[in-house]
């Protein structure tokens, strides 16, 4: 017969440990309400940069185009920029980031391309160093970082055009998480270098022939060669602030499970502890009567 | 006079979105006004004063930008900048910190016109500086 105290202890712990579940969950809950805002507010930003973008780029030259835009011609050595939480508890979200990439590196490999990895977050880094330890040349923190700031976009992508323009790699890539819904992320890449240029389909003619009469200050190929790593930068912003939402959508779902999971343990070790003590009750009764009887 | 669009952002909030008359940028090749009805154009900005009017007869509002740039098209005028100081924020102090940040990008590039390129910038910031 199990132990009355036993079941206790048992029971004691799983409660402390929704204790903690649950308040993990309302901790994350607040986070991705203030991650959500703050990805909320950089979008005008990041609407008008990528429509200055596309008028800029669809009156461009290709053949003067600078190398940021159109790659510098070879693709034999990819950096793969790895975004990944720094906490874990987060249910699948570092690995389904990991996962992806390791497929985009198995895929790279099969076919000849040399690989390096950035990491951004601790849980990548972790995970990505079993296997890639040799690839990854170098690792950011962002454990001190409490809200994703522009600073940190500027930071990283300061530290891929200094490698790019010293020819460390000719394509880059950027793996983070889409924030659909709380219940649903969904793990990208994104193309940085050279500049996979979406807005080109749909610039239609009007807004060609618009460009067309802009007046450049200074001359149009500087602006564009400003433009190009602002650009960058703003793209691993809102790839982090992403990852950051993403990251605490995560979490919480992950949580509310583990709440529930304990929920449903309580209740069985409840019911559980309580047969064991009646069983104890009734055969200490039975005892009794049965001595009473034999007098 | 006639107004048009203002919006001015950052990558962390949007900072300003309303009808204004007039507008002095620092454009990096130079200071200039733009009033309604101006001619689409797109020009990068240095470290400098922005002045927005809203009406002629009311007082300027005034920002201290580093970087970025402005977008006029169709009366809609679009400022994308960086970092943006108030000014009731600006101080002689916090201009310093920002000339100190360029100089070290000064240090640690070998590259001679991105030196160049900011040995203005930290010009500029001083002669803002100085205006203060």
């Amino acid at each position: 017969m199990p132990n009355l105290k036993e079941l206790k202890n048992r029971q004691v712990s799983v409660k402390a440990t929704q204790k903690i579940t649950r308040a993990m969950q309302m901790v994350a809950a607040a986070k991705l309400n203030k991650a959500q805002e703050s990805a909320k507010r950089a979008r005008p930003y990041v609407a008008k940069i990528s429509n200055v973008m596309s008028n800029l780029l669809s009156s461009v030259d290709e053949g003067s185009a600078p190398q940021l835009m159109i790659g510098n011609g070879t693709d034999n050595i990819h950096l793969l920029v790895v975004a990944t939480a720094d906490r874990g508890l987060c249910g699948a979200f570092n690995t389904n980031i990991v996962k992806l990439a390791n497929q985009e590196i198995k895929t790279l490999l099969s076919n000849g391309k040399q690989i390096k990895i950035l990491c951004i977050g601790k849980k990548g880094y972790d995970l990505l160093r079993r296997n890639h330890s040799d690839k990854i040349i170098d690792f950011i923190s962002l454990k001190e970082v409490k809200n994703v700031s522009f600073n940190e976009a500027d930071l990283i992508g300061g530290n891929i055009l200094k490698r790019f323009e010293e020819g460390e790699f000719d394509v880059c890539k950027l793996f983070y998480s889409n924030f659909k819904s709380v219940i649903s992320q969904i793990p990208l890449a994104q193309q940085l270098i050279p500049l996979a240029f979406e807005a080109e389909q749909h610039s239609d003619e009007a807004s060609l022939s618009d460009s067309s009469i802009y007046d450049y200050e200074p001359e149009e190929s500087d602006v564009i060669e400003e433009l190009l790593p602002l650009n960058l930068k703003v793209q691993i912003f809102q790839g982090l602030l992403e990852n950051a939402a993403s990251e605490q959508g995560s979490r919480m779902s992950a949580m509310d499970n583990a709440t529930r999971n304990a929920g449903e343990m309580i209740n069985k070790l409840t019911l559980q502890y309580n047969r064991t003590r009646q069983a104890i009750i009734t055969k200490e009764l039975i005892e009794i009567i049965s001595g009473a009887e034999a007098l | 006079m006639d107004r048009f669009k203002l919006e001015f952002v950052t990558p962390e909030k949007s900072l300003l979105s309303s009808e204004v008359e007039q507008v002095i940028i620092p454009g990096s090749e130079g200071e200039f006004t733009i009033l309604a009805d101006h001619s689409p154009m797109i020009s990068s900005l240095k470290p400098g004063l922005i002045s927005i009017y809203e009406d002629s007869s009311s007082e300027a509002v005034i920002y201290f930008v580093t970087d970025g740039f402005i977008d006029m098209a169709s009366n809609n005028l679009t400022i994308l900048a960086q970092s943006v100081i108030e000014k009731s924020e600006i101080t002689s102090d916090k201009l310093d910190e920002i000339i100190e940040s360029f100089q070290k990008e000064v240090d640690s590039t070998e590259n001679l016109e991105k030196k160049n390129r900011l040995n203005l910038k930290i010009d500029n910031v001083r002669a803002v500086q100085s205006q203060i």
